[in-house]
C-alpha cells in the first residue's frame, strides 16, 4: 500500500513538474506524456469502489490503441505490478484489427478498465460495444475525440490535464464514484 | 434563645437548599460546557473530515482551483476563521500549502499524524484532518475555529444557571422563612406555656391554639403531659399535707417521748443516786457493823477484866475491912488487879486502836475532805477496817506501796476505791477460792501516780468485761449485788480525782485495774520525791 502511494505521490509531482513546464502542450516529449496519461489513470482507478469479491484475479488495464504506440510501453512500466483493491494490475493491448477477434476472447471480457486513445468508431472498433459491461470503467485519452462510450475524458486545457465527465454514460456505469473525482471533474 | 433556634432553622434550611442547588447546577453546567465543547469539537472533526476527503481528489489531480471551491464552502460557518490545505511531499514528508481559506494560510500548530488531531487554546478550536487516500495520508487539513459562540452558549448558561439559582435562592427564601416560621410558632407557644408554668406553678395552663399535623399532636402530647403533672401535683400537694400534719404530729409525739424520756431519765438519776447513796450507807453500815464486831471482843474482855477488877476491890475492901487482909492475900490480890488492869488496858487500848483506824476510814469514806496522808499506811487501815470480812478467810493482801508515799488528796475516795475493789474480789473473784492474794501497787513519777490492783481470782466474765464501768453490771445479782461498785469506783476515779481507771487484760488469771492519776490532784510529798 505504502509503495502504491509513493508511486501515486510520485506521479502526481510528475505530473505537476511536467505540466508546470511553460509551452509544455506543444513541446511535450511523447514519453513523458505517455507517463503522465498511465499516472492519471492509475489515480482515476483510486476513486472508484471496486468490488471485492474478485481480489483473487488480476485487474486488468485494457488499453484500446494502434500497435506502435508508446503509450503500452509506458503503462507497463509504470503500472503492471501495481495493485488496485489489492488485485495485481495487469495491462493488456487491444489494437483495432485484435479488437474483432478479442471480442470473444477472455482478456477483452474481464478488462475493469478501458483506455481510449482513439475515437472507438472511427477507428471501426464495432466491438465496443462488448466492453458496455456496467463495471467497466471507460477513459478517453487526451486528443482521443469525445465519444459516448467514455465515463471519464482526459482534456488538455491551458498545459494542463483536465477532467471531464460524461453525464450521458454515467448511468451505465454503476459502481460508485469518489465525491471527490466527481468535484474536480468537469461535465461534458 | 427562640429567634436563634429560628435563624439556626432558617440558615440551615438555607445552607441545604443552596448546597443542593449548586449540588445540580455546578455538574450540570459543567455537563453543559463539556457537551459543548465535546460537540463542536466532533462537529468541526466531521466537517474537516469530510473537506479533507472532497479534497483528496484535488491534491492529487493537481486541483488547487478545486480545493479552493471545497474550502470556500465553510463561508457557511462563521466560527471557522481559516482553513489550509497541505500537500504531503511522501519523499521528503514536507507540507507545502496547497490551498487555504480565510485568514490566509496559517503553520500548523503541531506535528499532525493520520488519525488527525484537534487542540484548544484560549479562544481557538485547532482541527487537523488528514487527506487520506487509500487509508495514507497525502495532505492535511487545518482549521482554525473561534470559540467566541461556544464561549456564549457557556454564558449564556451560566447566566442562565444563576438566575434559576437566584430565582430558587429567592425562593428558597421565602420557603425556609415560611417553614422555619411555621414549624417554629409552636415551639414559641410551648415555650410561653413552659415558661409561665415554671414561674407560676400553675400546672393548669395550656396551649390554646390549634396546629396541623406532628407539631399538633406535640401540642397536644405536651398539653396532655400537663394534664397529668397537674393531677400529680395535687396529689403531691394532698401527700405533702398529710406528711406535714403527720410530721406534726410526729413531732408532738416525739416532744411527748422525749419529756417522759427526760422524766424516766431524771428519775432513773435520782434513782440511781439514791442507790449510790444507799450503797455507800450500806458499806458505811457493814463497815459500822465490822466495827462493832471487832471493838466488841476487846471491849468485851476489858469489861470482863474490870469486872473482875471490881471483885477483886470489893474482896480486898471486905477483907481490909474485917481485918481479914493478910499480906499474902494483899499481895495475891495486887498481882491480880495489875494483871487485870494489863488486861483491861491491852484491850482496851486495842479498841481504841481500832475506833481510831475505823474512824478515820469512817469519816474519811463519809467526809470528802482534802487532806495529807500516808497512802500505804491509809491502804493497810483501809485493809484493817475490812478484817472482819478478810479474817473469816485465808486470803492475803499485799500492800505494795512506798513507805513515804505522801499525798495531799481525798483520802475518802481511796478508801471507797480499795474498799470496793476488795470487797469485789472477796465476793465474786474469790468465789469458791480459798487462798487467794490482792496485791496493790502504787508507783509515782514526776506526773503521774499509778495504783495497779490485782487478783488472782475467777477475772470477769468477757460479757461484762467491756460494759464493767456501767451502772447495775453486776454477776451477782440473785446474791444482792447492786451493780453500782465499779460504776462508782468509776465516777470517784475520773470526776474525783481526774484520772483514770482501765481492766487491763495482762493477766493469765484474775483482774488487774490500772489507776492513773495526775499529780495535779494527788500532791505528792513523798520523801521520797
Amino acid at each position: 500500500m505504502y509503495v502504491l502511494t509513493r508511486l501515486a505521490s510520485a506521479l502526481s509531482l510528475l505530473m505537476c513538474a511536467v505540466l508546470s513546464l511553460p509551452g509544455y502542450a506543444n513541446n511535450i516529449d511523447e514519453q513523458r506524456f505517455a507517463k503522465l496519461q498511465a499516472a492519471y489513470v492509475y489515480n482515476i482507478v483510486k476513486f472508484v469502489q471496486w468490488p471485492t469479491e474478485n481480489n483473487n484475479t488480476a485487474f486488468n488495464i485494457c488499453l484500446l490503441a494502434d500497435q506502435k504506440t508508446p503509450l503500452f510501453t509506458y503503462f507497463l512500466k509504470g503500472l503492471q505490478q501495481q495493485k488496485v483493491s489489492g488485485r495485481a494490475v495487469q495491462v493488456h493491448l487491444i489494437n483495432g484489427a485484435e479488437a474483432e477477434d478479442a471480442a470473444h476472447s477472455t482478456i477483452v471480457s474481464n478488462c475493469q478498465l478501458l483506455y481510449f486513445t482513439r475515437e472507438p468508431q472511427s477507428a471501426g472498433w464495432p466491438i465496443i460495444a462488448a466492453f458496455s459491461d456496467q463495471h467497466v470503467l471507460r477513459i478517453a485519452a487526451p486528443g482521443a475525440a469525445p465519444n459516448r462510450y467514455s465515463l471519464i475524458d482526459l482534456v488538455l486545457e491551458d498545459s494542463r490535464i483536465s477532467l471531464y465527465l460524461n453525464a450521458q454514460a454515467l448511468p451505465d456505469f454503476t459502481l460508485p464514484l469518489s465525491p471527490s473525482l466527481l468535484n474536480i471533474t468537469k461535465r461534458r | 434563645m427562640t429567634g436563634s433556634l429560628s435563624r439556626k432553622v432558617f440558615l440551615s434550611l438555607l445552607a441545604v437548599a443552596s448546597l443542593a442547588m449548586l449540588l445540580v447546577l455546578v455538574p450540570l453546567n459543567w455537563n453543559i460546557y463539556s457537551s459543548h465543547t465535546q460537540q463542536l469539537e466532533t462537529a468541526v472533526q466531521s466537517q474537516g473530515r469530510i473537506l479533507a476527503d472532497m479534497s483528496t481528489a484535488t491534491i492529487l489531480f493537481d486541483q488547487p482551483q478545486s480545493a479552493e471551491t471545497i474550502l470556500a464552502s465553510l463561508r457557511e460557518s462563521s466560527d471557522i476563521v481559516s482553513a489550509t490545505l497541505f500537500r504531503l511531499d511522501s519523499d521528503t514528508a514536507e507540507l507545502t500549502v496547497f490551498a487555504s481559506y480565510g485568514d490566509g494560510a496559517q503553520a500548523l500548530p503541531f506535528t499532525p499524524d493520520a488519525q488527525g488531531k484537534s487542540l484548544f487554546t484560549d479562544n481557538m478550536l485547532h482541527i487537523v484532518s488528514p487527506v487520506l487516500i487509500q487509508q495514507s495520508p497525502v495532505g492535511y487539513l487545518y482549521m482554525q475555529v473561534k470559540l467566541d459562540r461556544l464561549q456564549q452558549q457557556i454564558t449564556r448558561g451560566l447566566a442562565l444557571a444563576a438566575f434559576a439559582f437566584a430565582v430558587a435562592l429567592l425562593v428558597t427564601l421565602w420557603l425556609a422563612h415560611r417553614l422555619s416560621h411555621r414549624l417554629l410558632r409552636p415551639v414559641h407557644e410551648l415555650i410561653a406555656v413552659t415558661s409561665a408554668v415554671a414561674q407560676t406553678k400553675d400546672y393548669s395552663r395550656r396551649v390554646l391554639q390549634t396546629f396541623e399535623a406532628e407539631t399538633g399532636e406535640l401540642v397536644a402530647s405536651f398539653n396532655a403531659m400537663l394534664h397529668v403533672i397537674e393531677n400529680y401535683d395535687t396529689e403531691r400537694k394532698e401527700k405533702e399535707a398529710q406528711i406535714e400534719q403527720l410530721n406534726r404530729d410526729l413531732e408532738q409525739r416525739v416532744e411527748q417521748r422525749t419529756k417522759q424520756l427526760s422524766d424516766s431519765v431524771q428519775h432513773l438519776k435520782d434513782t440511781q443516786l439514791k442507790l449510790v447513796e444507799q450503797e455507800k450507807m450500806a458499806s458505811l453500815g457493814s463497815l459500822v457493823a465490822g466495827v462493832a464486831h471487832e471493838i466488841n471482843t476487846p471491849v468485851g474482855v476489858a469489861m470482863t477484866a474490870v469486872t473482875h477488877l471490881n471483885y477483886l476491890t470489893e474482896e480486898l475492901k471486905t477483907a481490909f475491912a474485917k481485918g481479914s487482909l493478910t499480906k499474902s492475900a494483899m499481895e495475891r490480890t495486887l498481882a491480880d488487879l495489875q494483871e487485870t488492869t494489863i488486861i483491861t488496858l491491852r484491850n482496851l487500848e486495842r479498841a481504841a486502836e481500832q475506833v481510831r483506824s475505823f474512824k478515820m476510814v469512817a469519816v474519811d469514806q463519809s467526809n470528802e475532805e482534802l487532806r495529807q496522808f500516808n497512802l500505804k499506811e491509809y491502804i493497810e487501815n483501809v485493809v484493817i477496817s475490812l478484817r472482819p470480812q478478810l479474817k473469816r478467810t485465808t486470803h492475803q493482801v499485799v500492800v505494795d506501796v512506798p513507805e513515804h508515799l505522801q499525798l495531799n488528796s481525798y483520802p475518802g475516795v481511796y478508801s471507797q476505791i480499795f474498799t470496793n475493789l476488795i470487797m469485789n474480789s472477796l465476793i465474786h473473784g474469790f468465789a469458791n477460792i480459798d487462798h487467794g492474794t490482792i496485791t496493790i501497787q502504787a508507783m509515782a513519777d514526776e506526773e503521774h501516780l499509778q495504783l495497779n490492783y490485782y487478783d488472782n481470782g475467777r477475772g470477769i466474765a468477757a460479757a461484762v468485761k467491756g460494759k464493767i464501768f456501767e451502772p447495775f453490771v453486776t454477776t451477782n445479782r440473785q446474791q444482792g449485788g447492786s451493780g453500782l461498785g465499779t460504776y462508782i469506783l468509776y465516777n470517784l476515779v475520773t470526776q474525783v480525782l481526774k484520772g483514770r481507771i482501765d481492766l487491763v487484760d495482762d493477766v493469765q488469771q484474775g483482774v488487774h485495774f490500772a489507776i492513773l492519776l495526775p499529780f495535779a490532784q494527788v500532791a505528792v510529798t513523798s520523801d521520797s520525791h
